[in-house]
C-alpha cells in the first residue's frame, strides 16, 4: 500500500512523537510538585541516576548478569526442548505418555522454582540459569511438538518419493516447514524470559537488573528504581527487534519470503 | 538395462534387440488385496484380487467411480502401502518402498510451500547432490517442458491449481523417473485448461519415454490420453476390465472411433 508522502513521513515520525510527548508529560507532573520528588522522580532525576549508575560501573555489571543468564537459559532450553519436542510430536504414544506431566509441570511459576532452584545450584548464575530454562523450556516443547504433528503429511509423502531419506527429511522438510510456528513461541518466550529473570533477581539473587532494582529501592532511591525500569524496557524491546531480524534471515536462507 | 560386466561370455543373443522388440512389462501387479478396518472387526474390501501388467512407456489410465481404490492402488504401486496380499512387481523386483525412479503426484501436489517454484523443482536434485550448474540446466529445460517459464521465483501460495500441478509434475520429471503416477491431476483445472495440460501431458510422455499410470473419473479423459484403460468398480474395488485404445495420435473427440471406445468403456463401467 502506498500512503501519500506526507501520510508516510507522519507514519514514521508518529511513534517518536508519543514518546516526545509522554516524556513531556511525565516531566511536567513532577515539576508541578504534587507528588514528593524522591517518590515521583522526574524524567531528569531519572537520566541523573542512570549516568550515575553507569559511571560507577554498576549498571554494565547488572545488565551484563542479567543478558548472560538469558542468552544462556534460553539457548540451552532450546537446544533441548526443540528436538525432544520433534520426538515427541513424532510418536504418538511417548506424547500422551507425557502430557499430563507436562501440563502439571507448566502452570507453575518459573518463580515457584527459586528455593529448589537454590537448594539445588546453590548461589550465582546456575540457579538463574535454571529458572529461564524452565520457563522456556515447556512452551517451546509443546509448540515445536504441535508443529511437527501439523505438517501436511502429503510434503514428507513427495520428499520421500524424491529419495530424501531421514537427514534430509529433518534438514530440508521439517526444519523449515515447522520453521513459523516455533519461531513464533521463540520471540514470545523470550520476551517472557526477560520478565521472568528480573522477577527471579528480586527474590533470589545478587546481581542483575532485578536485584538493582530492589536494592535501590531498598536505599529509597526511586530515580534509580524508575531507571532499571527504563532499561528493562529498552532491552526487551530491543531482545524483540533482534529475534526478529534473527527470524527473517533464517527465512530468507529457506526460501520464504521476507516478513519485513 | 544394466551395465554388468559380461566377462568372456557372449550372450547367445542381443539383449537389446530382444528389449525392442518385446512388449516388456514393466509393472506387474499379482493377485494385490488391501482392505481397511471398520469397527466390529468388520473390514472395508477396498481392492480384491488386481491383476495388471503394464508395458514399458505405457500410457495406461485408471478409471473408476470415487471411492472404487484408485489412490489406495497408485500408493501400493509407488510403494506407500503394503498390499495384505499379493505383490507389485517393477522391472521384476517386488516393490516395497517409495523410489525415485518411481514418483507419485498426488491430488493434493504436496509442494513445499516455503520454497519457489524453482527450488521445489530441484528438490529430488538437491538429495541426489547434482552439482549446482547440473541442476540448473536440468530445472531450465524441465520448466521450458512444462511451460513454467517466467513463474520460477513464485511461492506456491501464489499459484493457481493448475500451475501447481504442473510444478509437482516439474518436481518429479526433474529426477528423471522411468514411470509417474498421476492422481486425478486435472480435477482442479476448468475445461480449457483441461484440455490444454492433457494435450501437454501426451507431449511430455512422448518425448520424455516414460510410462504413465494417470488416474481419472472422467472416461473421455482416459480414452483421449491412453494406450490403454483400466476399468476399476467399486465394492470391493477390482479391475473390470483393460480396453486397449489403438487409435492414432494426435486423437480427435469427435471422431468415430473415439466415440465407440468411449462408449465401450462406459458400459464397461456401469455394468
Ligand atoms: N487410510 C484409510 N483408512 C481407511 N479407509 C480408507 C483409507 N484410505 C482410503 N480408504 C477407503 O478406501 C476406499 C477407496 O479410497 P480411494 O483409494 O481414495 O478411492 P478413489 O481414489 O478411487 O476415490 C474408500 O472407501 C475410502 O474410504
Ligand atoms: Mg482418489
Amino acid at each position: 500500500m502506498t500512503l501519500p508522502k506526507s501520510n508516510r513521513t507522519l507514519r514514521i515520525l508518529l511513534p517518536y512523537l508519543t514518546l516526545v510527548f509522554v516524556l513531556a508529560l511525565w516531566q511536567l507532573v513532577a515539576s508541578l510538585g504534587w507528588f514528593l520528588p524522591a517518590l515521583f522522580p522526574s524524567p531528569v532525576d531519572v537520566w541523573h541516576a542512570t549516568v550515575e549508575m553507569w559511571q560507577s560501573g554498576s549498571l554494565f555489571k547488572h545488565v551484563s548478569a542479567s543478558l548472560m543468564r538469558v542468552f544462556l537459559g534460553y539457548l540451552l532450553s532450546v537446544l533441548v526442548a526443540v528436538p525432544f519436542g520433534f520426538i515427541l510430536g513424532q510418536y504418538r504414544l511417548l506424547h500422551d505418555a507425557l502430557t499430563p506431566l507436562v501440563q502439571i509441570l507448566r502452570p507453575i511459576s518459573p518463580i515457584a522454582w527459586i528455593p529448589l532452584a537454590i537448594l539445588w545450584f546453590g548461589i550465582g548464575n546456575k540457579p538463574a540459569i535454571f529458572i529461564i530454562f524452565i520457563t522456556v523450556f515447556f512452551p517451546t516443547l509443546l509448540t515445536s511438538a504441535a508443529a511437527v504433528r501439523n505438517i501436511d503429511p502429503l510434503i514428507i509423502k513427495s520428499a520421500v518419493n524424491l529419495g530424501a531419506r531421514n537427514r534430509d527429511i529433518l534438514v530440508k522438510v521439517v526444519l523449515p516447514a515447522t520453521f513459523p510456528s516455533i519461531v513464533i513461541g521463540l520471540r514470545v518466550t523470550l520476551g517472557i524470559a526477560w520478565m521472568i529473570i528480573v522477577a527471579a533477581e528480586m527474590v533470589g539473587m545478587q546481581s542483575g537488573l532485578g536485584f538493582m532494582i530492589l536494592d535501590a529501592r531498598n536505599f529509597l532511591r526511586i530515580d534509580r528504581v524508575v531507571s532499571g525500569m527504563v532499561i528493562v524496557g529498552l532491552i526487551g524491546f530491543i531482545l524483540d527487534r533482534g529475534m526478529v531480524f534473527v527470524e527473517n534471515v533464517i527465512r530468507v536462507k529457506w526460501g520464504y519470503q521476507s516478513s519485513f | 538395462m544394466s551395465f554388468v560386466s559380461n566377462g568372456d561370455i557372449s550372450l547367445p543373443f542381443d539383449t537389446n534387440r530382444f528389449e525392442e522388440t518385446m512388449p516388456v512389462n514393466k509393472i506387474i501387479v499379482e493377485d494385490v488385496s488391501k482392505s481397511y478396518p471398520i469397527e466390529h472387526g468388520e473390514k472395508n474390501r477396498v481392492l480384491e484380487n488386481i491383476n495388471l501388467a503394464v508395458r514399458e512407456k505405457e500410457f495406461l489410465c485408471l478409471v473408476g467411480p470415487s471411492g472404487c481404490g484408485k489412490t489406495t492402488l497408485i500408493n501400493i504401486l509407488a510403494g506407500f502401502l503394503s498390499p495384505d496380499s499379493g505383490r507389485v512387481l517393477i522391472d521384476g523386483q517386488t516393490i516395497t518402498r517409495p523410489n525415485p525412479k518411481y514418483v507419485a503426484v498426488f491430488q493434493d501436489y504436496g509442494l513445499f510451500p516455503w520454497r519457489t517454484v524453482l527450488k521445489n523443482i530441484k528438490f529430488g536434485l538437491e538429495i541426489q547432490k547434482v552439482p549446482t550448474e547440473k541442476q540448473d540446466e536440468i530445472a531450465r529445460s524441465i520448466i521450458d517442458l512444462v511451460q513454467l517459464t517466467g513463474f520460477e521465483n513464485r511461492h506456491p501460495f501464489e499459484l493457481s491449481g493448475g500451475m501447481k500441478q504442473r510444478v509437482a509434475l516439474a518436481r518429479s520429471l526433474a529426477v528423471n523417473p522411468e514411470i509417474v503416477f498421476l492422481d486425478e491431476p486435472f480435477n482442479a483445472l476448468d475445461s480449457v485448461m483441461r484440455t490444454k495440460f492433457q494435450n501437454d501431458i501426451t507431449t511430455i510422455w512422448q518425448q520424455q519415454q516414460k510410462t504413465i499410470i494417470l488416474v481419472t473419473h472422467d472416461v473421455e479423459e482416459a480414452v483421449y490420453l491412453s494406450d490403454r484403460v483400466a476399468v476399476m468398480c467399486p465394492l470391493p474395488g477390482r479391475i473390470k476390465e483393460v480396453i486397449e485404445v489403438d487409435l492414432p495420435r494426435p486423437r480427435d473427440r469427435r471422431d468415430k472411433a473415439f466415440h465407440c471406445l468411449k462408449h465401450d468403456v462406459l458400459k464397461a463401467m456401469s455394468e
